[in-house]
């Protein structure tokens, strides 16, 4: 396997009243989707927010870590340069296209103005660009829907045109934060269809950040679980979904609703997720955690890789399979 | 709500105050304190004419300078205090209870009560406000009594309009409707459990409508149709003072200066209390 | 461009405004006491005159028969005499729409030129000491009397350094617009108070938004996301403000131009009162009413242009 197209190692994002997100590592290759995964409020958004360097200015800044891209390390950017890595290497993909596209600029000027900028075209080629990007999203008739307004469309319509404008200039990594979550359930699949389809055809990378166990299912290459900051575990898809080894992860399986549709109440996670500033000593999943034993209050477990390739977070891990088989 | 229940303002919890609410606390008393201490703060007579002392720059004697009758401008403008700090607030009160009551009522009765006087205040509304006012009180015939009616005719609209629109949300609120299942009558209701919740807006509006009504105070009289000379009043001074823009800047340029900064103070109040009581405006 | 089919229905929604008017209009004249005949004509009026508007007005009727004279009258053209100009009163008014006019115009022009830098300047230095600086300013401002500051621009620009006139008019549009900068710089001024601290609020709520965070995402240097995505955005509650500011900043050109003696229909207005020339008052009351309401709805008009979502 040749160098990872993104590499971040030991990623800390801090607040004033403590870390949000601690010593995150993890690595995406040419052409793989990697599944980051957890509760709200695990981190998963910041992470990848301070990627692409647009945490919010005074409340958030990354204070450890570095994320290099091809090699090259982008946190420590100036905003000149970091413009030229976002939109033209990293395309973003945000959950809900309605609040994230512009509501009084033409689906096709959102387009054209990324690629103007990146790449220089001129207005007509511009255009021509976007409407080969809307067709290419699978958006019907492009050449008339590049002059619509993004409330003219549909939902599902609206997150094909913002991946289109993630897509805009070619990026090699796509960063897709919930894309699906604020979909209906029938076009959900649909999207999902599409983003693998692209993967495909253009061989981008892909960070998949998501809540939604039954989405990496779907799609992903790689899993990494997120808990109260940190990654509980990491591993291949189907071993992470068949033998988990964290707790959490375990937990986490146990409450996506089987496709064969059981009869009553799914189980649930009892408690609720730490706050940062109020982050307890040890492991984080401690308090919640059915296979808590004394020494879990004392040290935070570092990522140890287990016997089968996957690497977990816990003093005590999981040995036994929880599914027959991953889908 | 909630704020209003966890701090109290009172000595303990005025440090948590917002900074514009503290200044404009500030800035209105100390408006009040000198209008209220006028007879013995100011150094000369307001109305006194003394043609020897006529025209003359700011000095040691006279800080502000004199008018055109030897009257010592910053005398005036201590006792203009008086006239305009009045002027806001009996200019904003009865707008306020009229345009409550109405507004209130119509809310909460809902069906034609209510279409009719959304129409009245559409129709209100469509009239440039001091033109209306001008015409309101061309008709009464100038001073300020006539100011303070036309002031009441037309600005009950806007605290009308406020009022109604909280009430239309807060008559189907569970506590509403826990009241009402209580059985108690329609007035006890309204103004016992409704008003209470949906006044805050209107106290915070109510602040900044004194700068609107103390600027449209002047304004009417400088235009000669309010307060009418000798009374010391800002806007007379104002005016009287255009006469002399060659010769005698100040007796127009510190007048306006009191205004601006009275103003100041109710804007800071109006923020500040926006700020602290959580509204939106 | 179905979107701007409410231009052939809304004029109809406006009408009992209209009729509203009319009615406030009528009975505010009627309101005042004495001989309505002589009100309308003067104490000089001679018998054979007072006869006349009697029997035009209806003067001797019941109250909603004069209502309907008086409507009939309007919808004819006919608003009465001048006493004081001794013409009628709608050729008096056409002479003295377009001062009024180019104040209103102006103003808003000027003030938009004042208000979108200077809240541009503190949305994106927000906390700092630039934007601590125009939001005390601009809060300030809001307290400013119109009368008092155009005083205070003649003394500056009129008497101290000679650069404009004093008051007045002009025949040529060159000599207008000469006259035009220091009642427009007034009202202008007193009006991009309210302009700025609303408009840098909208710009702070959308430099935060979603849609701007996704305009940064795709690389977009912050001064581009500004332009074109902060600020139109931010526009479309500026123009609302406008709108419903409309009818202050009429009444504010009616004090103006008092202080610069333009001849204009706020000049019109205030020395028909003093000369109790009614027929003049409440022409002019009416014609600023009605302005507004059109006013009202060339607003909504340019949202539903600058707001594609907006349906009316």
């Amino acid at each position: 396997m040749s160098a990872p197209l993104l590499d971040v190692q030991g990623l800390t994002v801090a607040s004033a009243r403590g870390t949000v997100v601690e010593d995150v590592s993890f690595t995406i290759g040419q052409g793989e989707v990697l599944g980051l995964v957890g509760e709200s409020g695990s981190g998963k958004t910041v992470t990848c927010r301070a990627l692409i360097g647009l945490l919010p200015a005074g409340s958030l800044a990354v204070t450890a870590g570095s994320v290099r891209l091809e090699g090259r390390e982008i946190t420590r950017l100036d905003p000149v340069a970091l413009g030229k890595v976002r939109g033209r290497q990293i395309g973003m993909i945000f959950q809900n296209p309605s609040s994230h596209l512009d509501p009084v600029m033409r689906i096709g000027d959102q387009i054209g103005l990324a690629v103007r900028h990146h790449l220089g075209l001129g207005r007509r080629e511009a255009r021509a660009h976007g409407i080969e990007l809307l067709r290419q999203v699978g958006i019907p008739d492009p050449g008339a829907r590049i002059d619509s307004y993004p409330h003219e469309l549909s939902g599902g319509m609206r997150q094909r045109a913002m991946i289109a404008t993630a897509l805009a200039c070619d990026p090699k990594l796509v960063i897709a934060d919930e894309p699906t979550t604020a979909l209906d359930v029938t076009v959900q699949a649909q999207i999902l269809r599409l983003l693998l389809d692209l993967r495909d055809r253009r061989g981008v990378s892909m960070l998949l950040i998501t809540h939604d166990l039954g989405v990496v299912a779907q799609t992903c290459d790689r899993i990494a679980v997120m808990y109260a900051g940190r990654i509980a575990e990491k591993g291949q898809k189907r071993r992470v979904l068949a033998s988990p080894h964290h707790p959490y992860t375990q937990a986490l399986i146990r409450c996506q609703p089987a496709s064969g549709g059981g009869v009553g109440l799914l189980p649930s996670i009892p408690g609720q997720p730490p706050m940062a500033g109020s982050m307890p000593r040890g492991c984080r999943f401690h308090p919640r955690c059915e296979r808590m034993r004394p020494a879990c209050r004392e040290r935070q477990p570092d990522l140890l890789q287990q016997a089968d390739g996957s690497e977990a977070a816990c003093f005590f891990p999981v040995s036994e399979p929880v599914l027959e088989a991953a889908s | 709500m909630s704020a209003l229940a966890a701090s109290r303002p009172g000595p303990a919890s005025l440090p948590k105050l917002p900074l514009p609410l503290v200044l404009g606390i500030l800035l209105v008393g100390a408006w009040a304190l000198l209008a209220l201490a006028a007879p013995w703060v100011a150094p000369f007579d307001p109305i006194a004419q003394n043609l020897a002392v006529a025209l003359q720059p700011p000095s040691a004697a006279h800080w502000l300078g004199t008018d055109n009758f030897g009257r010592d401008v910053l005398s005036r403008v201590i006792w203009g205090a008086r006239v305009d700090l009045q002027i806001g607030i009996i200019g904003v009160v009865f707008p306020f209870i009229i345009g409550t009551s109405i507004g209130a009522v119509a809310g909460y009765a809902g069906g034609i009560v209510d279409t009719v006087l959304m129409r009245v205040i559409d129709v209100v509304l469509a009239f440039p406000f001091l033109v209306l006012m001008i015409a309101i009180i061309a008709i009464l015939g100038p001073g300020l009594a006539s100011f303070y009616i036309a002031m009441a005719l037309v600005g009950w609209v806007s605290y009308a309009r406020l009022i109604r629109a909280q009430v239309l949300v807060l008559k189907h609120a569970d506590f509403v409707l826990a009241a009402k299942s209580l059985d108690f009558g329609h007035a006890r209701i309204l103004f016992r459990h409704i008003l209470p919740n949906a006044i805050t807006g209107s106290i915070v509006f109510s602040m900044s409508d004194v700068v609107l009504v103390i600027l449209s105070g002047s304004s009417i009289s400088y235009l000669g149709l309010g307060v009418q000379p000798p009374t010391a009043e800002w806007g007379i001074m104002i005016a009287e003072g255009q006469g002399f823009i060659t010769t005698a800047w100040w007796i127009s340029a510190f007048p306006g200066f009191a205004i601006v900064i009275m103003a100041f103070g109710f804007s800071l109040l109006a923020d500040g209390l926006a700020e602290f009581l959580g509204v939106r405006e | 461009m179905h979107r701007f089919r409410f231009v052939l229905w809304r004029p109809l929604q406006l009408l009992p405004v209209l009729f509203g008017i009319s009615v406030i209009t009528f009975v505010l004249i009627r309101m005042i006491p004495g001989d309505p005949a002589r009100l309308l004509l003067g104490a000089r009026a001679t018998p054979s005159a007072l006869a006349r508007i009697r029997e035009q007005y209806g003067l001797d009727e019941p109250l909603w028969a004069q209502y309907a004279y008086f409507l009939s009258n309007l919808s004819q053209g006919e608003m009465g005499r001048s006493i004081v100009y001794k013409i009628g009163v709608l050729d008096l008014m056409a002479n003295r729409i377009l001062p009024t006019v180019c104040l209103v115009v102006g103003s808003v022009l000027l003030s938009l030129l004042i208000a979108i830098p200077l809240a541009s300047i503190a949305a994106r230095q927000r906390g700092r000491t630039a934007d601590h600086a125009i939001r005390i300013v601009s809060t300030a401002g809001l307290g400013l009397p119109a009368f008092w500051l155009g005083i205070m621009l003649i003394i500056l620009f009129s008497v101290k350094l000679g650069l404009f006139p004093v008051a007045g008019w002009g025949d040529t549009w060159l000599e207008r617009l000469h006259h035009m900068v220091l009642p427009c710089l007034t009202v202008a001024l007193a009006l991009s108070a309210v302009l700025t601290r609303n408009l840098r609020a909208a710009m702070i709520a959308e430099i935060g938004s979603d849609q701007a965070m996704a305009a940064r995402s795709r690389g977009l240097p912050e001064s581009v996301v500004f332009r074109r995505h902060v600020l139109p955005n931010s526009l479309v509650p500026t123009v609302n403000l406008l709108a419903v500011n409309i009818g202050w900043l009429i009444g504010g050109s009616v004090v103006v131009e008092t202080v610069f003696s333009l001849p204009g229909m706020g000049q019109l207005l205030v020395r028909g009162i003093f000369a109790r020339d009614y027929m003049v008052v409440q022409a002019v009351a009416m014609a600023f009413a009605v302005a507004t309401v059109l006013i009202n709805f060339l607003a909504d008009l340019l949202t539903v242009a600058i707001d594609p979502r907006v349906r009316l």
